[in-house]
Formats: C-alpha cells, sequence, structure tokens
C-alpha cells in the first residue's frame, strides 16, 4: 500500500450521501474522513469506538 | 504550454549519458525501431512520477527477477541514475523536478529514490497538480504490460485495477478497519468474568453465577449476595438475612478456611503479626535542649531558686532602685540591684531547665513506649511452624505431599521459619538494649544531669537494623509459604469438593471488579453489535458509490470506445460489479444485430476479439486518465501491430480528443504509418518529433529531436544501418529513399518560396526520386552536391536492385550525403520546415 493520501474526500463524501444520519456508520466514516493516511484513519476509528464503547459503559452504569 | 516542458534521463535502463527532450508542443510523439528504448522513455517517465516500475508488479514471476532493472546494465555501480524533467504548475511557473535513484530493486527489496522540486525533497509531485491512481497503475503511463493488464488478470485483480481505476479502493480500505475494528472488540473476557463462568457446570452454583452474569449493574452485587448466603447454607453456617455483603464474603471465607484447617493447618504456615513500625532515634530534640539548659544552671545554686523566688516576691525588692536589707538575714542594704538582677537570671534559668526537663521526659518516655511495643509484639511475626518439633514437621509434610500427589515446597519453608523466629529474638534483644538506654536517661534527668543522646541513636539505629532483618526474613518466609499453601488450599477444596465456593469467595471479595468487568463486556457486545449494523449500511452505501462510479466509468470508456471503433457492431455497454464488487466487475459488450433489433448483452471478455480487448484496454485507460483530469497522458505503442485498421480512428479522434481536452499527449511508437498519420493530422498545430535510437548498449539510447518530415524519415533509415542482413538493408534503403525524397522536395519548395514563387509540397506529390534530383540539381548550392545526389538516385533507385539490395556501405553514404544535404538546406531559420508548413497549411 503507498504512503499517500488514501481516503479521498470526494469518496467519503459520497459515502456519506448514502448513509443515514446519526448512525453510528456515519461517525466512522465523518472520523475517516478528517484523515488522511491509513494509519490515521485506523487511530480515528479507533478512538470513535473506544469513545462508543466508554459512552455505552457510562449509559449501563446510569441506567443502574 | 505542455505541462511537461522538458524531460531527461540519464543512466536509466537503456539510457547512458543524459539525453534531454524538449516539449514544446502539446502533442509529441517519438518514434523508435524495436529494442532501441522507446519504452526507457515512458518507463523514465513512470518513475520519475512513483519512484517505481509497475512492471515488477504486473508480469508476475519472482520478484528477483527485477534485480538490478532500473540502473542501465552497462554502466559503473556508482553511475547516476536519475530522470529530471521541467513541469509547469497552475500558475504557469515551471519547476525542476529530479528523481535520483539512490538504491536499484534487489532480489527482496524495493528499490529508493530522491525526489526533488527545485532541490528540495518532496514526497510526492502533487504541488504541480500530478496526483497519481491508486496502486498498481498510479501513473498516467500507458505502458505495453499494463494495456492488457486489466483485462488478462485474475478476476480479483481485474477489480482492483478498476478500483484503483475509479479511487474507489479506499472504500473497500474503509470497510475492512471497520470490521478490524469490531474484531479488537472481541477481546478474550476478563479473568475475573472467566471465574464466574467456570461456575457455570456446578448444578446449583452454576445457577446462581448465571444470575449475577444476567443481572442489571444494580443487582450484581445482590445476586452475589445471595450466592453466598446459599453456598454458606450448604456448609452448615448458619447467617442472619440481615447479614451484609462484607459480612457474608468474611463468613464464607472463614468458613472455607475452618473447614480447610481440618484437612491441613495452613494457618501454622500464615504470617499474622503485622511487623513492628521503624522507630528513628537520631533526633531527640527535647533531650538535647535539656542539655543545653543544664549547662546554664548551677546545681548548688539551683537548689535556693525556691528562696530566690520567695524574697523577689517582697513588694519593696520587686521595685527596688536600690539597695535593701536582705527578709531572710535582715543584713541592712545587702541587696543591691545588682545582686537583686542576678537572683532573677538564676531563677529564669532554672525555670527553664524545668521545662526542658518536663519535654526531655515525655520524649524519652514515648520512645520508650515504642521500643516497649516492639519487644512485646516482636515475636507475633513469628508463624507457629517455627517452633514446630521436627516430628510435627515430618507430618505436615506427610499430609500436605498426600494431598498434592507430588514433592512440595513444604521442606525449604523450615530454615526461612527458623530466620524468621531468630530475627524476631534479635530484634526483642536489641529492643531490650534501647529501653536500658532510655531508662538510664531519664534516670539522668532526674539527677539533673546530661543525657547520652549520642549512646541512645547508636542503639535505636541496631534496634532499626535488626527490625529491617526481621522483615527480609518475613518477606522471603511469605512468599515461599503463599508458593506452598496456594496448591494446597486448592487440593484441599478439591478433595472437600469446595473449590468453586473458593471461587464464589474470591468474586465476592472483589464485586466491584466484577460489576464493572461485567459492564465493560456488555458495553463491547453492544458496540459490536453496532458496528456490524454500520457494516450493512456501508456495504450499501458503497454499493451505491460503486454504482455511481462505474456509471461514469461506463460512460467515459464508451465515449472512448467509440472514438477509436465507430463502425463496429459490438459495442462496450458497461463496466459493473458483480454482488459487492469485493471480488468480481464485469464488462458487459452489446452485439448489435439487424436495425430494430434490441442489443444482445454478453460478458465483453468472452465475446470480444483479441484486437477489441486491446481497443478496450485503451478505452479504460484514457477513461481512467480523463476522469482523474490528468493534465499529461504517456501512451506506449496504443494501436496493436495487427491493429492497422483502426490508426487512423485513434489518431483523427482519440488524439483529436486528448488535445481538445488540453491533456498533453506523448505518443511512443515502433509503427511508420502512424507516425507519419500523426504528423500529417497534426502537423498545423505542430508535433514534438523525436527519434530513438541505440546503436551500441554500452552508449546508451540517444535521441534526436526530429524537427521535420525529412529528419524524421532519416533517422528512422539510421535504425537499420547497422545491419547485414538483406531484408533490413532493402528496408534501410526503403526509408533512405523515402528520406532523400522528402529532403529534395523541402529543398525545392524553400528555394522556390525564397524567390516568392507559390508553391507547396504537394505540387511533388507523385514525384519519384529520378526527376526530383533532376529538379533540385539548380537549386543546390555547393559545386559537389549534384554529383553527391547522383549517387544518391543511384544507390537508392528501386528499379537498380529489385533482387539485390544496396551493400551496407552504399546506405551508409548515401545517409551521409543525405545528412549532409539536411543540415547544409534545411537546419538554417532561413529554411526551416515551418517554411515549408506554412506553404503547405
Amino acid at each position: 500500500m503507498n504512503d499517500g493520501p488514501l481516503f479521498s474526500e470526494e469518496n467519503l463524501a459520497a459515502l456519506l450521501s448514502h448513509l443515514a444520519e446519526g448512525s453510528f456508520a456515519h461517525q466512522l466514516v465523518s472520523s475517516a474522513s478528517t484523515a488522511a493516511a491509513r494509519s490515521e484513519v485506523e487511530t480515528g476509528l479507533a478512538k470513535v469506538v473506544e469513545d462508543r464503547v466508554a459512552a455505552v459503559r457510562e449509559a449501563l452504569d446510569a441506567a443502574a | 504550454m505542455p505541462p511537461l516542458e522538458w524531460l531527461e534521463i540519464e543512466g536509466f535502463r537503456s539510457f547512458a549519458e543524459s539525453q534531454r527532450l524538449e516539449f514544446s508542443e502539446g502533442l509529441a510523439l517519438v518514434w523508435g525501431a524495436n529494442s532501441q528504448g522507446k519504452t526507457s522513455v515512458a518507463e523514465a517517465i513512470e518513475f520519475l512520477f512513483t519512484g517505481a516500475t509497475v512492471r515488477r508488479e504486473l508480469l508476475g514471476g519472482a520478484k528477483a527477477e527485477f534485480d538490478g532493472c532500473l540502473r542501465n546494465a552497462h554502466l559503473p555501480a556508482d553511475a547516476t541514475v536519475a530522470v529530471r524533467a521541467g513541469i509547469r504548475d497552475a500558475d504557469g511557473g515551471v519547476h525542476e523536478v529530479e528523481r535520483l535513484l539512490d538504491r536499484d530493486y534487489t532480489a527482496d527489496a524495493d528499490c529508493e529514490s530522491t525526489l526533488t522540486v527545485d532541490g528540495v525533497a518532496v514526497d510526492d509531485l502533487s504541488q504541480l497538480g500530478i496526483v497519481l491512481a491508486d496502486p498498481p497503475l498510479r501513473a498516467p503511463v500507458l505502458l505495453q504490460h499494463s494495456l492488457r493488464f486489466a483485462l488478462s488478470a485474475r478476476p480479483q485483480d481485474r477489480s482492483n485495477y478498476f478500483k484503483a481505476v475509479l479511487e474507489i479502493q479506499d472504500l473497500e480500505l474503509l470497510r475492512d478497519l471497520v470490521e478490524a475494528s469490531g474484531e479488537t472488540l472481541r477481546a478474550a473476557p476478563a479473568p475475573i468474568l472467566a471465574k464466574l463462568r467456570g461456575l457455570r457446570t456446578n448444578g446449583r452454583l452454576g445457577e446462581l453465577a448465571a444470575k449475577i452474569e444476567a443481572a442489571k449493574p444494580s443487582a450484581i452485587a445482590d445476586a452475589v449476595s445471595s450466592a453466598l448466603g446459599a453456598a454458606l447454607k450448604d456448609l452448615g453456617a448458619s447467617i442472619g438475612d440481615e447479614l451484609g455483603l462484607p459480612e457474608r464474603v468474611a463468613a464464607l471465607a472463614a468458613a472455607l478456611e475452618s473447614s480447610r484447617e481440618r484437612s491441613f493447618p495452613s494457618s501454622a504456615y500464615r504470617v499474622s503479626g503485622a511487623l513492628p513500625e521503624a522507630v528513628d532515634a537520631s533526633d531527640l530534640p527535647a533531650a538535647e535542649a535539656f542539655n543545653s539548659a543544664i549547662d546554664l544552671v548551677d546545681v548548688e545554686t539551683a537548689r535556693l531558686t525556691k528562696l530566690f523566688e520567695a524574697v523577689l516576691a517582697v513588694p519593696q525588692i520587686e521595685d527596688a532602685h536600690a539597695a535593701v536589707d536582705c527578709p531572710v538575714c535582715e543584713t541592712p542594704e545587702a541587696l543591691t540591684p545588682a545582686r537583686i538582677a542576678a537572683m532573677r537570671t538564676q531563677v529564669m534559668n532554672a525555670t527553664g531547665l524545668r521545662r526542658a526537663e518536663a519535654d526531655a521526659r515525655t520524649e524519652l518516655t514515648s520512645l520508650l513506649r515504642r521500643v516497649q511495643a516492639i519487644t512485646r509484639t516482636g515475636h507475633e511475626i513469628v508463624p507457629v511452624v517455627a517452633s514446630l518439633d521436627a516430628p510435627t514437621l515430618n507430618e505436615h509434610e506427610t499430609a500436605a505431599t498426600a494431598l498434592l500427589g507430588e514433592p512440595t515446597l513444604h521442606r525449604p519453608l523450615w530454615p526461612l521459619a527458623k530466620d524468621v523466629k531468630a530475627s524476631a529474638n534479635a530484634l526483642s534483644n536489641a529492643a531490650r538494649t534501647v529501653e536500658d538506654a532510655v531508662q538510664s536517661a531519664l534516670a539522668a534527668i532526674a539527677a539533673a544531669k546530661p543525657i547520652d543522646t549520642a549512646a541512645i541513636a547508636a542503639v535505636v539505629d541496631d534496634l532499626e537494623r535488626e527490625r529491617r532483618n526481621l522483615e527480609t526474613a518475613s518477606s522471603s518466609f511469605s512468599e515461599a509459604a503463599a508458593a506452598f499453601l496456594a496448591p494446597i488450599k486448592e487440593a484441599v477444596d478439591r478433595k472437600q469438593g469446595t473449590d468453586d465456593l473458593r471461587v464464589l469467595a474470591e468474586l465476592a471479595a472483589d464485586v466491584g471488579g466484577l460489576r464493572s468487568a461485567l459492564v465493560a463486556e456488555r458495553a463491547r457486545a453492544q458496540v459490536r453489535r453496532e458496528l456490524e449494523r454500520a457494516l450493512r449500511e456501508l456495504d450499501k452505501a458503497k454499493a451505491a458509490v460503486f454504482d455511481e462510479k462505474f456509471a461514469a466509468m461506463s460512460a467515459e470508456i464508451d465515449l472512448w470506445w467509440r472514438l477509436l471503433r465507430p463502425d463496429e457492431p459490438v459495442r462496450f455497454a458497461s463496466v459493473r460489479r458483480r454482488g459487492t464488487g469485493r471480488r468480481f466487475v464485469m464488462f458487459k459488450a452489446h452485439l448489435l444485430g439487424a436495425p430494430g433489433l434490441a442489443a444482445i448483452e454478453r460478458d465483453a471478455l468472452g465475446v470480444f476479439s483479441d484486437s477489441q480487448l486491446n481497443a478496450l484496454g485503451l478505452a479504460a485507460f484514457l477513461a481512467r486518465a480523463t476522469l482523474q483530469r490528468t493534465p499529461l497522458v504517456v501512451l506506449d505503442d496504443p494501436v496493436q501491430a495487427g491493429d492497422e485498421e483502426h490508426r487512423a480512428t485513434f489518431v483523427g479522434y482519440v488524439l483529436e480528443q486528448l488535445l481538445e481536452r488540453g491533456v498533453q499527449v506523448i505518443v511512443l511508437t515502433y509503427d511508420d504509418m502512424l507516425s507519419k498519420l500523426i504528423h500529417h493530422r497534426y502537423e498545423a498545430q505542430g508535433v514534438g518529433g523525436f527519434s530513438v535510437s541505440l546503436d551500441r548498449p554500452a552508449d546508451g539510447s540517444t535521441v534526436t529531436r526530429t524537427t521535420n518530415t525529412a529528419e524524421m524519415l532519416l533517422q528512422r533509415a539510421k535504425a537499420y544501418l547497422e545491419h547485414d542482413d538483406r531484408e533490413f538493408r532493402s528496408s534501410a534503403s526503403g526509408h533512405l529513399r523515402k528520406a532523400a525524397e522528402r529532403i529534395a522536395k523541402e529543398i525545392i519548395v524553400n528555394a522556390r518560396l525564397a524567390k516568392a514563387d507559390a508553391c507547396s509540397l504537394a505540387d511533388y506529390e507523385d514525384k519519384t526520386l529520378g526527376p526530383l534530383i533532376t529538379e533540385l540539381t539548380p537549386h543546390l548550392t555547393k559545386a559537389d552536391h549534384p554529383g553527391k545526389w547522383k549517387v544518391v538516385g543511384d544507390l537508392l533507385n528501386p528499379g537498380s536492385h529489385d533482387d539485390a539490395p544496396p551493400t551496407k556501405q552504399d546506405l551508409k553514404m548515401a545517409f551521409g550525403y543525405l545528412r549532409e544535404a539536411l543540415r547544409e538546406y534545411l537546419r538554417t531559420p532561413a529554411a526551416s520546415s515551418n517554411a515549408v508548413t506554412a506553404a503547405d497549411a
């Protein structure tokens, strides 16, 4: 895989336009759209997922 | 102006010394016979843009076969290998770009190179508007090995190629990354949950464990408490419902310990006491203050302090400003003001001494208490085992071995236990020594004598050393005892059937951790389900994007297909995905029947001829280039051998369309006719003509600018001159004759135009070499030139050598004469080919 930008704004914008607003998938693509290289996207996705796990965990705790 | 203004190639593949190509026109034609270095020019541009050769990726086989493939094999190892170019940016400024090969490909490693723009190192050329496509075909350079790649590759590779062309590989990658991030949530369960699930096989306890796992976070502690209650009842313990969780945990632990103790006296191996606290007597400030105070007071005088206080309390003495009578001995005027002041000082010092005395006593008493505590409790840390006799120890060892069924770590504990006991004794002795020293100090205070603080500090240091020794010995024993007891405990639990209760006790002791682990796992599971839903949404959205992109691609391929094959009864229909498009991309063709009948759709790869597949590959490449709005395309032999009938459509429609879109086009070809058609069709706009030839591989390929058709024809002939084969000589003769005719025509037309005699090359279109030389002769300006032209005519006249082409020497002589004529008559500004061109236009 080359080291250049991989996640073009154009493609991600097109993908976003086909995804429902507010969905988790939308959030993942939004995260990728701010990154340029694979490593940045990986880091970004990991952060989104980690944040989501923390939020769900907090909600489960709060529901208790 | 074209974006690629010039190109220099040095040491790269077939090139040795630096060769330069100047591109002043939007269309350039590089002609070269096979194996002369033509493809090296295309690959040099690819290397400049990408720092690699796609040939290595596409041709399969072992990558080791490309070891050292970029450097001209005839050059020394330290020779420079570089491709340089002048590239115009969006504002019209031209920048010098250089790609220097630092290390060629090796058997197992990629090549390395340095790219600079105006001397500054860069990663890519995006700042100059050169944006690369996704791999594998990143550069807008169509090479022979890449033309058919998409069509001949495996379905997966073809799919990847078109996803690369459409720049949609990143969507696949994004999907894969999302999927992978979901996998990270499938981590192994936390150890505490693994323990909980280990209870599932225990009937009654398993049900309780299942209830704990299913409980809401707020109810987990209650579920654990209930399980503890049930477990305690099973052990025969009587507990009240009001007993809280901590008490139940303690009760279960105690019940289990009690139960285990019956099988093995583990308590004898436990250290129940706490290690004595450290004592520090390096600084005894009150004792030191006492020593200072006592220095100020004379002991004998101090006994009169109370008398002095009584005298000083007499009113007339308290306020006396002159000598007064002594109230004790009644001596007249015995108490002078100086004597009264001296009594006051004595009283004050004695008072300070009393305070210091009290403080020192408090300080020493506190120290004494701490040391007495050590004396009293130092032995509590000694485990029972240290005091057992040998027969009892042997009994323990036998019991432990029977429980484990193998040798135990029991025997090494003995000396460690004795060390603890010995250290405790030494500590007690040291403590008693400190006690004695402190008692002596207290006695000194009582006797109004100085305290020996240094002696106290010394014995307290000894005490601390012994305390640390005990700490070390106890720690060693505890560690070894824990290693010994852990399997004993499990073995006893197994034997008694209480091992699950032990696990329950452990879980209950960390109910906070259990709750936290359960909540964390539930959160991960929920997010994993969300990610799976997200993946399904992404797949749908991705498919929609693919369809849009494929539709755009189809339209663009169709456009180029129609330009290449306007009258074909087979039409390109579409490129589309099969399923998700992850593995398969299909090309659809329409087979046109009789007018009025619907076209029949088939897979293009199945119905297209070889020639049609080439055209489809070219159409796909051009579609990609135009969809990417690339400012430059390089086409290496775009019209295949055996496909000559489509030269005209390529020249007339495809090149025209590219030039109209403002794309700089560099065509490389061996095909004379294609070359001729391009020169003729675009003569008015201007065609940058170059010829590539390779006389001796060690010298490298050379590039010659062929400013006009005559020069180009001469260069072509040159490519055949080194061969003695009959066919080559025949070809060389034909090319030289065409070059001679062209040179003669241009000299004649230029000469007539110079005399304002309107004419054009078209006027001489049908004339052959003999009549042309006759008409040329009057225009020749050097005395020996008419003779040389006659020789050219004799050597190259086809009628004179139908059966035997000229010899190599004859051909070289004719080539030399014609080159001289070209230099003499057509390379001066006044006789430039532009004059001819303008006249023809």
